[in-house]
């Protein structure tokens, strides 16, 4: 009889065992904080030819027409007077946001700058590719030497000497419009004209 | 601190001994262990166990009254001092305010009731005086509770040099970064700067069109903690990218000065003298984001040599130059060395965006690390790679090769980019727009206590000084 | 425990009902003797029907995981005696802190927790304003979330 009442107690003890170990101790899931996930990163899966980025602004409209100065003027002015002037002959090619194509614009002015380049055969031109302010330093640095290329590249096809065009790179070092709105961005988005040689 | 300046230190006491207190020094000038016995209970475990933290509180050093001024330099060093252990977060260190009403008494006499009230397991006891022009400063960690309240686990009498405004700051620096080493066995940073790169003092540049902002960047170096910033190059140009050497005497960084981007090398001993162009630029040839391997004999930047932006290394003294990304058609960037000198990270942009690769030195073996848009990497000493991700409204994120994932540190408002780490792998600065303009911050490898070194102007592509002298 | 009783030596020392005892013993040796077993086996189903109760919280459901997730810290308690008015000294856990540095010492206490928050138990006979000039040390340390500890009324 003894023997008989063992058997349950052993089995109830053993449950209770089975059951007490079983529960895993609460943990409290705390939500990380918020925005501590990179959401608005471009995804790690999206394929090369299609990188996710914001919708890219409208292009900036161009004035394609060449100055009204009449060419010969330019001759009498030193290269700083003709650097520092707003109305600089060579005239700017801008950028979508984190491109370096040609715009259709941009094509234009480059042909108006082609034209200056004729008029003027001693003339030697240093091509700046600067970005806007968005995007990492360094990144930006590659990025303004592409868009110097991609100007120098289409006026070496328009019959420009590859000797006289010289490019450099200020990324985002040196801003044309220092401000930190589209307005702003859209100016900084070029590639500068700067006299170089006479 | 490694075998060589713990050779040095001694030395230097040799010397301070020979000199007695030549007052010609600035920062530390000598060291000697002035407490031997190791009490083994519970505060020394926890001193030595890494898990630990213990509370530490920091007193004002005991000085005889007459002298204001050495009085203020010693306040002065022992502020300095705290905050420099503060920073390694090795100890929980209470605040000096918290505690400036418990009497500041020879070692023998520490109430030790009310340090313990105020939570400190030990104090950091300090006794100074003037000594020959220096200021001689006796450090004894000291156990406030638990079964030997009194208990002694180190000591040492260090001799501040005080020649220039730097001597106070300086000396607390070295002494931090001595007793975090001896009782932690902590390579500290205190005594570590940052260069970066500002526009605070910018001027127009010359010929430039009227209607643009055209303004100059320089670069400056500041203390780890954002004091002493001073300007290091003055050529009213565009000087970004700084990069220190090893043993931090050297720095290179990619100036505009003739025109087009070049590296140059200058000396920290003779800013603005001798400088070197190892990567021979030219108005076609252009050379940027120098880094330099880690036994100081070779330089990796980025080159436009071949038409698109390729990583080029070449020898110290120009020679042996080479192209080690030959894939054509991308522009590759930002290279930085692995710890042993084999392999070089860099970004880029063949699958589309830019990425982070690693490549060996050979030119061989390119290996993508990860799909993410990535800018900026830095290889620590410690095997992680620090990086900015994202684009626009970038992060900045580290790659662990022993826990292979990205995370991303920081979160939130603003931009953060450009991170540079710290000799020791602990801390991380960067730049970040979170504060309005562009200012350089320091943090924890884990994200947190970030903290602000600049005020003034757009400070960018900070860069982490090595332990100087290694 | 029933004490254990020497097998008997075949020497025949003992008593007359020890040997009775000894041979009843001796002629069961294949039997096992349960009734240390029971004793065992009783004492520790008292034990798990007390402690069943504390064990079954909530429904059982299978809880997901997360790698974000900490262990739920047993919060910090600041007790506020009656003594109070005499010594100017709180307790944070069991420890008796003086008032000057009480909000130093409740920072230590959550430094290395994620919620900065403590419970407060005070004496009946404390004033709103002792309480509140120990809220406010408390709100000094960084401390976001204070809650006072009462205990329910008995009758109405």
């Amino acid at each position: 009889m003894k023997r008989i009442a063992v058997i349950p107690i052993v089995v109830l003890s053993l449950a209770l065992v089975v059951a007490g170990c079983g529960k895993k101790k609460p943990q409290l899931a705390s939500a990380p904080p918020p925005g501590s996930m990179p959401a608005a990163f471009p995804s790690a899966n999206s394929s090369p030819d299609t990188p996710v980025r914001p919708p890219d602004p409208p292009p900036v409209p161009i004035e394609s027409t060449v100055t009204s100065a009449p060419l010969d003027a330019w001759d009498s002015k030193s290269i700083d007077e003709i650097n520092s002037s707003a109305e600089s002959p060579l005239q700017p090619v801008f950028f979508t946001y984190d491109s370096d194509e040609l715009s259709d614009a941009g094509k234009k002015a480059l042909a108006a700058n082609a034209e200056v380049l004729r008029s003027y055969g001693t003339w030697i031109v240093t091509i700046e590719g600067h970005s806007d302010e968005r995007g990492s330093a360094e990144y930006n640095l590659a990025l303004g030497d592409r868009r110097a290329l991609a100007a120098r590249t289409y006026l070496i096809s328009l019959g420009i000497a590859a000797q006289r065009l010289r490019t450099v790179s200020y990324g985002k070092e040196f801003p044309f419009d220092p401000g930190h709105d589209e307005s702003a961005w859209s100016k900084n988005r070029r590639a500068h004209f700067m006299l170089t040689a006479k | 601190m490694n075998r060589t300046l713990r050779t040095l230190l001694v030395a230097a006491a040799g010397v301070g001994v020979a000199v007695t207190g030549g007052a010609l020094a600035d920062g530390l000038v000598s060291a000697e262990p002035i407490v031997q016995q190791q009490q083994v209970d519970e505060i020394a475990l926890a001193l030595s166990n890494p898990g630990a933290h213990p509370r530490l509180g920091l007193p004002d050093f005991v000085m005889r009254p007459g002298d204001p001024t050495m009085a203020a330099t010693a306040k002065t060093v022992a502020d300095v001092l705290w905050d420099d252990l503060n920073f390694e977060r090795e100890y929980y260190l209470i605040p000096r305010t918290t505690t400036a009403g418990i009497p500041v008494t020879p070692v023998a006499a520490i109430p030790y009731q009310q340090w313990a009230d105020a939570g400190a397991d030990v104090v950091l006891h300090g006794n100074a005086y003037p000594s020959g022009g220096n200021l001689v400063v006796e450090l004894r960690l000291v156990s406030v509770r638990g079964a030997a309240p009194g208990a002694q686990y180190f000591g040492k009498k260090y001799q501040c040099g005080l020649q220039t405004a730097r001597g106070p700051r300086d000396c607390a620096h070295q002494i931090a970064d001595d007793f975090h080493w001896e009782v932690r066995r902590v390579q500290g940073v205190a005594r570590t700067r940052i260069a970066f790169t500002s526009d605070r003092d910018a001027v127009r540049v010359g010929g430039r069109p009227n209607q643009s902002a055209a303004a100059s960047k320089e670069i400056y170096i500041a203390d780890y903690d954002g004091a002493n910033q001073m300007r290091f190059t003055a050529n009213r140009s565009i000087n970004i990218s700084p990069a220190w050497a090893p043993g931090g005497s050297l720095l290179a960084y990619t100036s505009y000065s003739t025109g087009f981007p070049d590296v140059y090398v200058a000396n920290l001993a003779q800013p603005g003298r001798g400088l070197q162009r190892p990567a021979a630029g030219t108005e076609a040839i252009h050379n940027q984001l120098a880094a330099w391997s880690p036994d100081g004999s070779m330089l990796a930047f980025m080159s436009n040599r071949t038409g698109d932006q390729d990583i080029w290394v070449v020898n110290r003294d120009g020679t042996g130059l080479r192209n080690l990304t030959t894939f054509r058609g991308a522009d590759e960037g930002s290279p930085t060395w692995s710890p042993d000198g084999t392999q070089l990270a860099f970004t880029s942009d063949r699958a589309g965006i830019p990425q982070l690769y690693t490549i060996n030195l050979t030119g061989t073996g390119t290996r993508r690390i990860t799909s993410e848009r990535i800018d900026r990497p830095t290889w620590s000493s410690l095997n992680f790679i620090a990086f900015t991700i994202g684009s626009p409204g970038s992060e900045i994120g580290i790659w662990d090769f022993a826990n292979p994932g990205v995370k991303v540190l920081t979160a939130g408002a603003g931009t953060s980019e450009s991170p540079s780490v710290s000799p020791n792998g602990r801390h991380i600065a960067f730049f970040t727009t979170r504060w309005g303009r562009q200012e350089i911050a320091v943090m924890d490898r884990t994200g947190q206590n970030v903290r602000r070194l600049t005020t003034t102007g757009n400070n960018t592509y900070p860069n982490w000084q090595p332990i100087p002298g290694r | 425990m029933p004490k254990l009783d020497p097998i008997p030596s075949a020497s025949g020392r003992g008593g007359g009902r020890r040997r009775t005892r000894s041979v009843r013993v001796s002629s069961s040796l294949a039997e096992i003797n349960v009734v240390p077993l029971v004793d065992v086996m009783l004492v520790l189903l008292v034990i798990f029907m007390v402690a069943a109760p504390m064990m079954q919280q909530g429904y059982p459901v299978q809880l997901p995981e997360s790698r974000q997730s900490r262990p739920i810290e047993a919060p910090v308690m600041v007790t506020i005696p009656l003594s109070f008015r005499q010594d100017q000294r709180v307790l944070i856990g069991s420890e008796s802190v003086p008032f000057q540095f009480l909000a130093e010492r409740a920072r230590q206490a959550v430094d290395a927790r994620s919620e900065k928050n403590v419970i407060i138990a005070t004496d009946g006979g404390i004033t709103m304003a002792e309480a509140i000039r120990v809220w406010d040390e408390l709100r000094a340390a960084g401390i976001t979330q204070v809650s006072v500890q009462t205990q329910p009324a008995r009758g109405r």
